[in-house]
């Protein structure tokens, strides 16, 4: 269980996030919703010890994997945990990945980080290509060898995502993974964090501003709004019954008949 | 918070360069109108002083009083800085605002050419221009006037470019206004700002330039006083009279770095 | 190979447009070089005969192409000044092949410092936390900036050479007198051209670690579990080290054309010191195959950039 609980952090007197509390389970997605600015994420740099340096955690704040406290753990061993035990990848594929150097490169290290015995060259190789494969990149071989300019945006995603879960970690926090992507692409990528989260029972933290993504896929949504998180509850609740105006509004914004009625129904139900 | 720190440190610069920078336009009129000595003035039986109460600077070797060569000195330099940022800076201000605001083939064949020159180290231009017109206070203003020219040129240039599509040109020119009104009058109080740190960079170079020229002798003659020509002389006699090489080196540090300062200052305002 | 084959069309043209230019500069200077050679109580038969000898009544571009083509084979004509022997003059080529390695190894060494400091300088300036150190090296550069190399120089005579009597002001041996002795009384002036170089390379190196330091996929190694140092030798300094490249190759051009101010003040005997002199006494076939040289060694140069470009960085198109 990866449980966050009361988290609030602070930039110079200004709150970007008030008392943030979630919990996330092995093997299911909890999807986090809000615009941008809400504290989304900044609330998984904040999972992964990544918050910039002016920024403060308050006291009382906490962030436990397992019943491990992360909060204040020295630098050495959150390294430990980032991309072991907690992964996370980014919104923007085309600038994540490092530029000048190779893809191959880019995925064993996280694997040579992360202690574990290295029998050989060739074993390595072929833990790379075989992260590569699940994540279904094509001709895998070649995009190896290849840099970051080479790929497409969905195929850097595809990357990301491959070095993500090479290690083999508990969570994957995926913060807008597929907002600069087009809608088909975007497509592929949900199937694969879904199929790669059932098949490793990973814990799947999913950020984003589009509601209409969470249908089908997340387990438990969570609405986020100015640092605070406003609504929470299971995927149906929050879109055939949302208690909060704020979520009514981001539901109301979706651009489907279906839905508007839905939410319609629910306000006059009341 | 950091953006806040960097901000106090950048005015901290900006004060000490504004104060040392105006120290020295200070030191520039009293140098014009008045000389403790005369700086020419020879006295065999001074040579060599060092420091003292008398001559503040010590004497070089041929008796003359080093404040006061140093004070015409320093006269000179800021003439001399003034008039080439001056030329330097108006032609390349109206070719830069010209070539900017209207394109074309011309803005193409001057900016090829300005780009050419901009690659070249600068003393070797100074050099040439100076190795065709000769020697002397003037051929130096002008070499050095003629050696800015692109610099300007490419930065105002680049800032017409940048203006001249905003919305405040289009409706200036909706009401009637000519390409002249709205180059000068609309555009040109915009780029004031970088202009000024172009200005202050040109005065940095201008003072290190006409050293460096007097110093190899082919800038300002005797016997106007000069900073560079004064350590060239003066390094015949370091091991005897060192501070006759250290103070006017030390005033063009303190020159440049006055410049240095304040257009780091300016930059970040 | 199209990226190279491309640059070095351009550097071709830019050489060819570079001889136009110096040439043409040459003929517009007053004075008349038969007058300059001859002197001016010269007669009207004599300063014919040199005229036609010297190829000056010919048209314009017929006396480029003359001139050219001896560039080619050379031969950059004469000096005005240096005498080879009693009735001949010397020739420029050779004036200047006398000067050239000086010249070029003094540039050599100078950019060897300028790599070897400002490297390790710029990474620490650049990965350190420290307020205070980034400050001291704030001042530190931005003193070593302002003073001209030929203070500078000054200040390394008498320090370390009346002082610390680690060299003697003024000397200089032959390299092919004494190769161990030459190359020690180049390291004072090499230093004298590298500090100030060094500061801004550093500068500029710091800068951009700091800008790469806040790019995307520095997030993205520190989440794969990369320690700072890792991020900072590994990820960061290579790009950071792109743009870098290309300012060490503007300040590799600037010294290979010549340190003109250090040789100056340490009397060196190199193209510099040359020029200078030549600019004095209107020696005007020697300035111009100096200039000559070094444009061409301006423009070599940043073609030699553009080509490890090509190696360090691979976005650079094909």
């Amino acid at each position: 269980m990866l449980e966050i609980d009361n988290l609030t952090v602070e930039f110079g007197t200004k709150k970007v996030l008030d008392g943030v509390s979630l919990t996330a389970e092995k093997g299911k997605v909890l999807g986090i919703v809000g615009e941008s600015g809400s504290g989304k994420t900044m609330t998984a740099l904040a999972v992964m010890g990544l918050l910039s340096p002016d920024a403060r955690v308050a006291e009382g704040s906490s962030i436990q994997l397992d019943g491990k406290e992360l909060i204040g753990l020295p630098e050495k061993k959150l390294a430990a945990i980032r991309g072991n035990d907690i992964a996370m990848i980014f919104q923007e594929p085309m600038t994540s990945l490092n530029p000048t150097m190779r893809i191959g490169r880019q995925l064993e290290e996280a694997l040579r980080l992360h202690g574990q015995k290295i029998p050989s060259k060739s074993w390595l190789r072929e833990k790379v290509m075989e992260a590569l494969k699940e994540a279904c990149l094509p001709e895998p071989e070649k995009q190896y060898d290849r840099y970051p300019h080479e790929l497409s945006g969905g195929m850097r995603q595809r990357v990301m995502i491959a070095m993500g879960t090479i290690c083999r970690p508990d969570y994957l926090l995926c913060d807008e993974p597929t907002t600069a992507l087009d809608v088909t692409t975007e497509k592929g990528i949900l199937e694969l964090i879904n199929r790669i989260r059932t098949e490793h029972n990973m814990g799947i933290i999913f950020i984003t501003h589009d509601l209409k993504l969470l249908r089908g896929f997340a387990d438990k949504v969570a609405v986020m709004c100015k640092g605070k998180v406003v609504e929470q509850g299971s995927v149906e609740q929050i879109f055939n019954a949302p208690v909060e105006e704020y979520t009514r509004r981001l539901i109301a914004s979706i651009p489907d008949r279906q839905h508007r009625r839905n939410v319609k129904a629910a306000g006059a139900e009341k | 918070m950091a953006e806040k720190r960097t901000k106090v440190k950048k005015n901290i610069y900006f004060r000490v360069g504004l104060g040392i920078t105006l120290f020295f336009v200070v030191l520039m009129f009293v140098g014009l109108i008045y000389t403790p000595y005369d700086p020419n003035a020879m006295n065999s039986s001074e040579k060599f002083l060092a420091p003292c109460l008398s001559h503040p600077m010590g004497t070089d070797n041929f008796g003359r009083d080093i404040f006061s060569r140093v004070l015409k000195g320093i006269s000179m330099t800021g003439l001399v800085a003034v008039s080439t940022v001056a030329i330097g800076g108006t032609i390349g201000t109206i070719i830069g605002a010209l070539t900017g605001f209207y394109g074309g083939i011309v803005d193409e064949i001057v900016m090829r050419i300005n780009d050419t020159l901009n690659g070249f180290p600068s003393i070797l231009l100074a050099l040439v221009i100076v190795s065709i017109l000769g020697p002397g206070k003037y051929n130096v203003i002008l070499a050095l006037g003629i050696l800015f020219i692109p610099s300007f040129a490419r930065i105002v240039r680049s800032e017409y470019i940048n203006y001249k599509n905003r919305d405040f040109v289009k409706s200036a020119r909706l009401m009637g206004a000519g390409s002249l009104r709205i180059i000068f009058l609309h555009i040109f109080p915009n780029i004031l700002p970088t202009l000024l740190v172009t200005i202050t960079i040109g005065f940095n170079n201008a003072v290190l330039a006409e050293a460096g020229l007097s110093y190899l002798g082919i800038g300002i003659q005797p016997p106007d006083a000069s900073l560079g020509s004064m350590l060239s002389d003066a390094q015949s006699y370091l091991f005897s009279a060192p501070w006759y090489a250290v103070m006017p080196g030390m005033t063009i540090v303190l020159f440049v770095l006055g410049f240095s300062l304040l257009s780091e200052g300016i930059c970040s305002k | 190979m199209k990226y190279i084959a491309k640059k070095l069309i351009t550097l071709i043209l830019t050489l060819f447009l570079i001889s136009v230019l110096v040439f043409l500069i040459f003929q517009v200077i007053p004075g008349d070089p038969v007058l300059s050679i001859l002197g001016t109580e010269a007669t009207e038969e004599k300063i014919e005969s040199l005229r036609e000898e010297l190829g000056l009544n010919a048209s314009l571009p017929e006396r480029y192409f003359d001139w050219l083509s001896g560039v080619m084979k050379g031969d950059l004509g004469r000096s005005y000044r240096y005498k080879e022997n009693l009735n001949e003059q010397m020739a420029v080529s050779r004036l200047v092949a006398g000067k050239l390695p000086v010249t070029l190894t003094l540039a050599g060494m100078s950019l060897l410092f300028i790599i070897v400091l400002s490297i390790p300088i710029g990474i620490l300036w650049g990965g350190t936390k420290h307020k205070w150190l980034d400050a001291l090296l704030n001042v530190l550069a931005q003193f070593s900036m302002s003073v001209p190399s030929f203070f500078l120089g000054i200040i390394v005579i008498y320090f370390f050479g009346l002082i610390m009597k680690w060299f003697t002001p003024g000397g200089y041996v032959s390299y092919k007198e004494d190769f161990s002795g030459y190359i020690q009384y180049m390291i004072f002036p090499a230093l004298t051209v590298a500090l100030p170089k060094v500061a801004m390379t550093a500068r500029f190196l710091r800068n951009s670690i700091i800008n790469q330091l806040n790019a995307d996929y520095v997030r993205t190694a520190y989440s794969k579990g990369a320690g700072r140092t890792r991020v900072l030798f590994l990820h960061v300094l290579k790009n950071a080290m792109i743009p870098v490249v290309t300012f060490i190759g503007v300040i590799a051009a600037e010294i290979a054309a010549g340190s003109i101010v250090v040789e100056q003040v340490f009397g060196l005997p190199g193209i510099g010191r040359l020029l200078v002199s030549s600019i004095s006494t209107r020696d005007y076939p020697v300035v111009q195959a100096l200039m000559l040289y070094i444009v061409s060694a301006v423009v070599i140069v940043y073609f030699l950039v553009d080509v490890l470009y090509r190696y360090i960085d691979p976005r650079v198109e094909e």
